[in-house]
């Protein structure tokens, strides 16, 4: 995925990120202060180590390898070693908590947007946002946060270990660490602007790769797979060219690290012997250098620019993280606003969940009556998709909501359906604001019903049961044969068993809308929210359903969208409501007689 | 541990790399080496300088120019070498996946062109690829960095040797054991658990994509919950075991760090008597120290390596599964001509499968070379399926079709394409050219002749309208075109190919009224003397009688013919 050039976006998810991060500080400190406690160890060990050294060359005033260092050295390593395993561990529990709790938060997202999500892309791709793009955040909150700090941390600890030993060593250390960042910034700068564009390259070529292969049914049919075969080939090598002009680039910041490293630890070497040889009495204190001093000085100098090091191989987990959180964000952002009698997490969370839809509710059950007062919707990019409509629809009355796409009509159907929230404006439901209903007492209530409906990869009963899995076969018998599929189904070797796909294989377009009717009657739903029901199908299977509906609907307060001004629905409805460009152009009752007139 | 099967795909595609991968491979172990040298050296360089400035005579005359350059030398040299690897190896890996796109492509085509309509809709399409991306990770993770310990464990092991032959008895068992003994150890552990992580990884992701599709019903219909937290039972499963994975590779990178240290401290200690002796003098032992202490950079790399390794060779075995799968219709017939006339000839043909409602149950039909016949019918009845037996697309489960005198099955493939077109109901456009998608890369269909077709497509305004004429390139999927004229540009493309049987699959929804007659008309002209066979749910009139089937559930009527 190519995470945008937009500035304002990027900054969002950097702000994102940053608020989701704070919330496993505890852990990322843990790991750092494992990182830093390593370091104290391996200073330990290195003064031991030198010491023993030290003794064989005849130092006067070196200490002797007491038992106390040689139980106290294989100590210190084990602490290390031990420290080195905290790290990786509590930044693993960190990263681990924090996409535990992204998950969650998304998949709540998008019980939210319900039908909505759509826009923000294809069920796929939602499901990558949640599992792949949530898992790229990994690196960068396991390894990279906490190695910012024992960056920060080990230099110092290291340059004043070694200050009482010899200034001048601590300066070379400590001059050259802040040189480092200045040239990576400068090499960086050139470097993450050719990463970016080869993330994009990358990206485009994945495309197409993936383009051609969606194509291969066709060049296959076309005798023209070998076609395709070169465009793959040419893209991989002019990817590969391409690529590598920027990895030159690229691979010059951590070289200059390296060389930083290496040369830093060449001079400390140097200076050392230096002085231990008399010929440079400047950099330490007192008489000449003494080689525990020297050696220990020595162990430490590599350590110093580890951590630098590995932050520097680390950093494109950083970029990764990014693209990440703008994928994640931008899905975060299509959210409406919890409702407001909504307290806290918790609360959110037993709002969504199940409860029997057959049972009591405060609120009652059966047909309701909706009001609209005055209500309007603006979109998030500032559209107004409805303008201070209001309309009122009594209990087991049938409305249709008619008007031409984007006039509205899915707008009231999501709103009714709590998927979105009013900007302006009131929605009562049996004369209470459904925005202070929860939903666990709303949703049981409704049926829904849309232009293709969502199918689960199971039988045609498991389709038809969502959520009431104790329900008896005679009431899914009755709901199949109100929805007028029961023929249809007996005449099925495997009857209600016969698995459907998830995409409804198996089934006609119009079979497929019953079973959608019968997994509402089940319900027994006082009101109907119908979107389109109609639009994918012939027009014989069409009038046939529209009888189906009119029957099974009698008593139920229902709202059905329709585009189509040719389909039958006016001969049973109640009452046509027609939609303009977000505005209510003409309410009208049926004319009692047109259900005679047919 | 490798099955044969796996042998030939990724092999091949390995071997025009194996000299890059080598050169990257010496230019690391020289990186490594130097790094070693620069500790050990800079060890020994102080040691014998501390033991010299004891006595100022040796003092005076100690050389410390040759070390000193020798030093400076190694910072460069670990620099540069690591520079040269990392470019080397990763122009090697880019050109390894390159030609391993290849072979996936090529894999994938064999099977087209059925079994990919079901996986481009699913994401196993994706998964192929990632595996594709994934297969770097054997020789940047898991080869290179082996190829160095094992260079770094021979070298100090053959430097300790020199200093004292007893010293590296001393030394050797902890080195190896750290360099050999815990990756292994750590990769026989892991094996098992990565496994079943895989399987279960896949299994998440597939009811991810189940809950997904579902969203608005499990919301409405109170089941969300429910089923939210059957699925994150199977995150916290795949996360927790790639947990215990994670802190097992921290837990060997530990025991490697513990080991080299002990390693070293060994050393240490045993040198002492050895020292006080005479016989190894103390800047060699120091030297010997710091190099043993020095490997566990080229060591530490390694606690993953096997483990890279294993995730890699998962990803081979899908890419063999992939290059052996079995495609669903094999073309064995020897016919090279292609059909000239277009006559068909059905005998009891049907396709169906048990459990499921659609298909098609036994059929004859006889159609002349010429005929326009309309298939009618509800979505579902089968109307796709007819097309695509016609097409080869798919083979019948009974029954024979005979075009043009010769059985489906008896064409070579080459002949059968240039025999039949077939435009499907969700025809796929490429983000390339106009051209490009009129053409295919076709060398005998030039410019005029597509601009023929687009004007019997009713597109040739259309065309007239783009920026760049024919070399407009099209967005993904056919952005920036109504899903009208996306139809219409690969209903161009088919007409393109010449063939004397065309299929169209409801080649005209989401057209007007005027345009529809209009590509009636041009697509009729066009086909001229061939057989124009059209699925369509809406009635379709052309300017000669045509002959009408209606399938019903599978069911297909006989012949009618228009009276005119």
């Amino acid at each position: 995925m190519v995470t945008g050039t937009d500035p304002a976006a990027e900054a969002a998810a950097r702000r994102w990120l940053g608020t989701r991060t704070r919330t496993v500080d505890g852990w990322t400190g843990l790991a750092a202060a494992a990182g830093l406690a390593a370091t104290l160890a391996w200073i330990g060990f290195a003064a031991l180590l030198a010491a023993v050294a030290a003794h064989w060359t005849g130092q006067p005033d070196a200490r002797p390898s007491t038992p106390v260092a040689l139980v106290l050295a294989p100590l210190l390593l084990l602490a290390r070693s031990l420290s080195l395993a905290l790290r990786d561990w509590a930044g693993c529990r960190a990263s681990l908590r924090l996409r535990a709790a992204v998950r969650d938060e998304l998949l709540d997202a998008l019980a939210r947007l319900g039908p909505l999500r759509a826009a923000a892309g294809s069920d796929g791709a939602l499901a990558t946002v949640v599992v792949e793009q949530v898992d790229a955040l990994d690196g960068y909150v396991a390894r990279y946060r906490p190695q910012c700090v024992v960056a920060l941390g080990v230099p110092l600890l290291i340059v004043l270990a070694v200050l009482p030993q010899s200034w001048l060593a601590a300066l070379i250390l400590a001059a050259t660490a802040p040189l480092i960042p200045l040239f990576m910034l400068l090499v960086g700068q050139g470097a993450a602007a050719a990463n970016r564009r080869q993330a994009e390259a990358l990206a485009t070529l994945g495309g197409r790769f993936l383009d051609l292969v969606r194509g291969l049914p066709a060049l296959r049919l076309a005798g023209r797979t070998e076609w395709g075969a070169a465009a793959v080939r040419d893209g991989a090598q002019g990817y590969r060219r391409s690529s590598l002009r920027v990895l030159r680039l690229a691979f010059l910041s951590s070289t200059v690290l390296e060389l930083f490293a290496s040369l830093a630890i060449a001079m400390v070497a140097l200076y050392l012997g230096l002085a231990l040889l008399g010929r440079f009495p400047a950099g330490h204190y007192g008489g000449p250098m003494q080689l525990d001093a020297a050696l220990f000085v020595l162990l430490l100098a590599p350590e110093f620019f580890a951590p630098l090091r590995q932050l520097g191989a680390d950093y494109h987990l950083r970029a990764q993280a990014l693209a990440a959180a703008t994928a994640i964000a931008d899905l975060l952002r299509r959210v409406p606003p919890p409702p407001p009698v909504v307290h806290g997490a918790s609360a959110d969370r037993s709002e969504l969940a199940p409860t029997n839809p057959g049972g009591s509710s405060a609120i009652g059950s059966g047909p309701a009556a909706i009001e609209f007062d005055q209500v309007s919707l603006r979109h998030g990019d500032g559209r107004l998709a409805l303008d201070r409509i209001s309309f009122r629809v009594a209990a087991g009355e049938r409305v249709l909501l008619r008007g031409a796409s984007g006039a509205g009509k899915s707008s009231v159907l999501a709103l009714l359906a709590g998927f979105l929230a009013p900007t302006e404006g009131c929605i009562r439901i049996d004369g209470r604001d459904l925005a202070r209903l929860p939903r666990s007492a709303w949703w049981p209530r409704l049926a829904w019903l849309e232009q293709r409906p969502e199918w689960f990869a199971a039988s045609m009963a498991d389709n038809v049961r969502v959520g009431l899995d104790d329900a008896d076969p005679a009431r899914l018998w009755r709901a199949l044969t109100d929805a007028g599929l029961a023929a249809d189904v007996e005449a099925l070797p495997d009857g209600v068993q016969t698995r459907i796909d998830a995409d409804g294989g198996g089934l006609s377009g119009g079979q497929l809308q019953r079973l959608a009717l019968a997994r509402a009657l089940l319900r027994d739903a006082g009101v109907w929210l119908l979107d389109e029901p109609l639009a994918q199908l012939d027009p014989d299977t069409a009038a046939e359903l529209q009888q189906t509906l009119d029957a099974a609907s009698r008593g139920r307060t229902l709202l059905i969208a329709s585009h189509d001004r040719t389909q039958a629905t006016d001969a049973w409805v109640d009452r046509i409501v027609t939609l303009a460009a977000g505005r209510i152009v003409e309410d009208r009752p049926v004319a009692r007689s047109a259900p005679e007139s047919r | 541990m490798r099955t044969p099967d796996e042998r030939p795909v990724w092999k091949l595609a390995l071997r025009p790399h194996a000299g890059r991968f080598a050169l990257a491979f010496a230019l690391g172990g020289l990186a490594v080496l130097a790094s070693l040298g620069l500790l050990a050296l800079s060890g020994w360089f102080i040691t014998a300088a501390a033991v010299a400035g004891a006595g100022a005579a040796t003092a005076a005359v100690f050389d410390i120019f040759r070390p000193g350059a020798v030093i400076r030398l190694c910072a460069i040299v670990r620099t540069a070498g690591r520079y040269g690897e990392r470019l080397l190896s990763h122009d090697a890996v880019l050109g390894l996946l390159a030609d391993l796109r290849l072979v996936c492509y090529r894999a994938l085509a064999r099977l087209a062109p059925e079994p990919l309509a079901r996986w481009s809709e699913g994401e196993l399409l994706q998964r192929a690829i990632a595996d594709v991306e994934s297969l770097d990770e054997a020789p940047l993770r898991a080869w290179l960095p082996l190829g160095w310990m094992l260079l770094v464990l021979a070298l100090v092991l053959v430097l300790i040797g020199y200093v004292s032959p007893a010293l590296m008895l001393a030394a050797a068992p902890w080195l190896v054991a750290a360099a050999i003994g815990v990756p292994l150890a750590s990769s026989l552990l892991a094996a098992r658990a990565m496994r079943e992580l895989a399987a279960r990884a896949g299994q998440r992701r597939e009811a991810l994509i189940d809950l997904m599709r579902g969203l608005t019903t499990l919301c409405l219909y109170g089941a969300f919950e429910a089923r939210r937290d059957a699925w994150r039972a199977l995150d916290q499963a795949v996360i927790g075991r790639r947990l215990r994975h994670r802190v097992l590779e921290a837990c060997a990178q530990a025991l490697i760090v513990l080991l080299v240290g002990l390693g070293g401290w060994q050393l240490l200690r045993s040198g002492d008597r050895l020292v006080a002796g005479g016989t190894v003098a103390a800047p060699w032992l120091v030297m010997a120290v710091l190099a043993s202490l020095a490997t566990l950079e080229a060591f530490a790399p390694v606690a993953g390596a096997l483990l890279a390794q294993a995730r890699s060779r998962a990803a081979q075995r899908r890419l063999g599964d992939l290059a052996d799968a079995r495609p669903a219709l094999r073309f064995e017939g020897a016919v090279p001509t292609p059909a000239r006339a277009g006559a068909l000839q059905l005998r009891g043909v049907a396709r169906r499968h048990p459990g499921r409602a659609d298909g098609i149950v036994p059929f004859d039909l006889d159609l002349p070379a010429g005929t326009r016949l309309v298939v009618e019918g509800r979505s579902g009845a089968g109307k796709s399926t007819l097309l695509k037996l016609l097409a080869r697309v798919v083979d019948p489960d009974a029954g024979r079709i005979v075009l043009d005198g010769v059985p489906l099955p008896d064409y070579r493939e080459d002949a059968l394409r240039a025999s039949v077109a077939l435009l499907p109901q969700r025809p796929h456009l490429f983000a390339m050219s106009v051209a490009d998608n009129l053409g295919l890369g076709d060398p005998r269909i030039d410019r005029a002749h597509m601009r023929a077709a687009l004007e019997a497509v009713a597109l040739g305004d259309w065309l007239d309208g783009l920026p760049h004429g024919f070399d407009t390139r099209l967005g993904e999927y056919g952005t920036g075109l109504s899903g009208g004229e996306a139809r219409r540009v690969a209903l161009a493309s088919v007409l393109l190919r010449g063939t004397p049987l065309v299929l169209l699959d409801e080649p005209f929804e989401g057209l007007d009224a005027e345009t529809e007659a209009a590509v009636v008309a041009g697509v009729d002209r066009w086909v001229g003397a061939g057989t124009l066979i059209v699925v369509s749910h809406r009635p379709v009139r052309f300017g000669r009688p045509a002959a009408r089937l209606r399938i019903e559930a599978g069911r297909v009527s006989p012949l009618r013919l228009d009276r005119t």
